[in-house]
């Protein structure tokens, strides 16, 4: 134990030494990492802003109700600022499709309203491209179900009321009562507002879009910062892990003691990012609602949680580390194994964004486990289960390490 | 007197068979030189006696005593340079020689003791990455032998350093063995040589004795 704690005090004492370099290339690597983010993320959001689905109409839309009612999609309706319904024919809308200047486009039967009136089954065809899976098409899915729905319901609605007025005795003039309803039905169509809500059940456990990237974001920055520490771990020379071997310290205790000072390291890392983190929140005006109120508490609160989560991904930067030993590999190795994990386990995008397969893999990756207890520490429960996994996987990191030293010191 | 006594030590990786059946008899106060070509086993030999490495068969006795079964013992008893040099990059020298000594002892040392012959006082406050191989190599040899070892195994400690350096290490070496110190040294070098008393070739594994006469053209063919 003497020898543990002399040899993790020097430890310490090496990473004094580098830290202020260490943590001047942490804040330098993270405003490299947030100015890039904040850059893609406002590039995005400006072609959000230009980009238009665009539907073609095309086949027999000369009835002057459908015509009124194209009018009002394309002139009135809310949905003109995302959707542009354009009417062509057949023949242009396919060559449009078949070039990409359409997400779709819907072909209306010869006599579609009269058919309608006479209560007959027809079908307004909507031809789509088979690899269209992007947000247009899901959008598109949803109103063909919606409009299939209204015309549905409204139909059974002016049967309904044929069937009734007679009974009653209420009405002999069918054909006005039903242009009445019709009237009633689009002034209510037209007069909506905001025809539905949106509420954001979030994409991991409920948890809000923004706490969920302010997670898996520091998640991707701390599977990163282990880059900078590539000049304590890198080029060294295994001679004095064969001589504290020979004087009796084990290779588990070196480990260990080496191990403890870089969490401790990363730790201090975590919270001194605390400050820029803080000023870039109050130049933005963003805010985590689940620290409404106490936002200087809430972050504090989350990175104490925190730390178990930096003790998993230390550990597996560390025997990173143990494996190589130039710094060029060193560092490409770190890296390029932090973005892969960072982009697998949904650091950059959700995780539910990814097929299934992926998904269960993401289950069995270590980051995986961190941005899952990291979206419960957010949301301020106790995760009594992945803290378990969290264990696992820092053992089987430490385990490999001390076999990778075994072999090295015996090379 | 018979301090050590090496029996039957053999070790293996994989098919490749490193050492074979090493035996050894070591008098105290006696420098023993182990010759050999690269890659031929002398490393792995010192290795598994400082005890970073097991030996698949044999036993190594000091004073009657196993120190392959007593780790405590053998950390006692044994100081071990191996090939590199076991520092901080990072820290002074002050700093890597406290991870070994007691503050007051390292004060002392300094002052009067072993670390002062070795000449460590010059550069006790640089940086281990700004030192010169000469000073790496004193100071690796003072971590050493903070516990005032009576064994000492040296792997090649003067390889790719200065006379100067090399006469300092020496002429420390030739102490230790007048204070009754024994040696086990690993090594190619001439100088060396001729700190030895006894001489011993490993080749193929085994360890053979070898009358070393200064003629290094008939030690050469021996290799």
């Amino acid at each position: 134990m003497e020898k543990f704690g002399g040899y993790f005090l020097a430890q310490l004492k090496r990473i004094q030494k580098v830290f202020p370099f260490i943590f001047a290339m942490t804040l330098l690597l993270t405003g490299c990492l947030t100015l890039l983010a904040f850059s893609i993320q406002k590039a995005d959001a400006s072609s959000e802003k230009k980009q238009k689905v665009k539907i073609g109409l095309a086949g027999d839309t000369a009835d002057s109700y459908l015509g009124f009612g194209i009018l009002a999609l394309q002139k009135l309706d809310v949905s003109r600022f995302a959707i542009d319904f354009l009417i062509m024919d057949k023949e242009e809308a396919k060559e449009k499709l078949a070039a990409g200047e359409l997400s779709a486009y819907v072909v209306i039967p010869e006599g579609f309203v009269d058919a309608l009136d006479r209560g007959e089954d027809v079908q307004i065809t909507y031809e789509t491209a088979n690899d269209n899976a992007g947000v247009a098409s899901v959008l598109m899915n949803e109103l063909v179900s919606v409009l299939s729905d209204v015309v549905k319901e409204s139909q059974k609605a002016i049967f309904g009321t044929w069937r009734i007025l007679p009974e009653q005795d209420a009405e002999t003039d069918y054909g006005a009562a039903t242009d009445r309803l019709y009237l009633r039905f689009v002034e209510m169509f037209l007069n909506r507002t905001v025809f539905y809500r949106v509420i954001l059940l979030g994409v991991s456990d409920n948890l809000s879009l923004k706490s969920y990237y302010f997670v898996g974001i520091m998640v991707l920055f701390m599977l990163l910062w282990g880059i900078t520490c590539s000049s304590l771990f890198v080029k060294r020379d295994v001679s004095l892990a064969r001589l504290l071997k020979a004087r009796g310290q084990g290779i588990a205790g070196q480990v260990a003691a080496e191990y403890l000072a870089y969490f401790v390291l990363m730790a201090a890392n975590m919270f001194l990012m605390i400050l820029p983190v803080e000023a870039a929140f109050y130049l933005t005006g963003l805010q985590i609602s689940e620290w409404e109120g106490a936002p200087v508490r809430g972050i504090i609160l989350f990175l104490v949680k925190m730390l178990p989560a930096a003790a998993v991904l230390s550990g597996f930067q560390f025997f990173l580390y143990e494996l190589i030993s130039d710094m060029i590999s060193g560092i490409l190795l770190q890296f390029l194994a932090g973005i892969s994990l960072a982009y697998l386990s949904g650091c950059i995008f959700p995780v539910s964004f990814f097929p299934e397969s992926i998904q269960r893999l993401v289950y069995l990756l270590p980051s995986g486990a961190v941005i899952r207890y990291g979206t419960k520490c957010m949301q301020g429960s106790f995760p009594a289960a992945e803290s378990g996994i969290m264990l696992f996987y820092l053992l089987v990191f430490l385990g490999l390490a001390v076999t990778v030293r075994e072999r090295r010191i015996k090379e | 007197m018979i301090m050590m006594e090496i029996s039957g030590i053999s070790k293996k990786f994989k098919k490749k068979t490193v050492l074979k059946d090493i035996n050894l008899t070591v008098h105290e106060g006696s420098c023993v030189g182990i010759l050999g070509g690269n890659g031929s086993g002398k490393s792995t030999l010192l290795s598994i006696l400082a005890g970073v490495q097991k030996a698949d068969n044999g036993s190594f006795l000091w004073e009657g005593a196993d120190l392959f079964c007593n780790e405590k013992l053998r950390a006692q008893i044994l100081g071990y340079v191996p090939q590199g040099n076991p520092l901080m990059e990072e820290l002074t020298a002050w700093d890597n020689l406290r991870l070994w000594y007691e503050k007051k002892e390292l004060q002392s040392q300094l002052e009067t003791g072993v670390l002062a012959m070795l000449g460590i006082s010059d550069f006790i406050k640089v940086p281990v990455r700004k030192m010169s191989g000469g000073m790496k190599k004193r100071l690796s040899i003072g971590c050493a032998v903070a516990n005032h070892p009576r064994l000492l195994l040296l792997d090649e400690p003067s390889a790719a350093l200065d006379f100067i350096c090399k006469e300092r290490i020496g002429n420390y070496l030739k102490d230790f063995k007048e204070q009754g110190g024994t040696i086990l040294l690993a090594t190619h070098d001439v100088q060396e040589l001729a700190l030895c008393d006894v001489w011993y070739i490993l080749k193929d594994g085994v360890l053979v004795p070898y009358v070393y006469d200064g003629d290094v053209h008939h030690l050469v063919g021996k290799l």
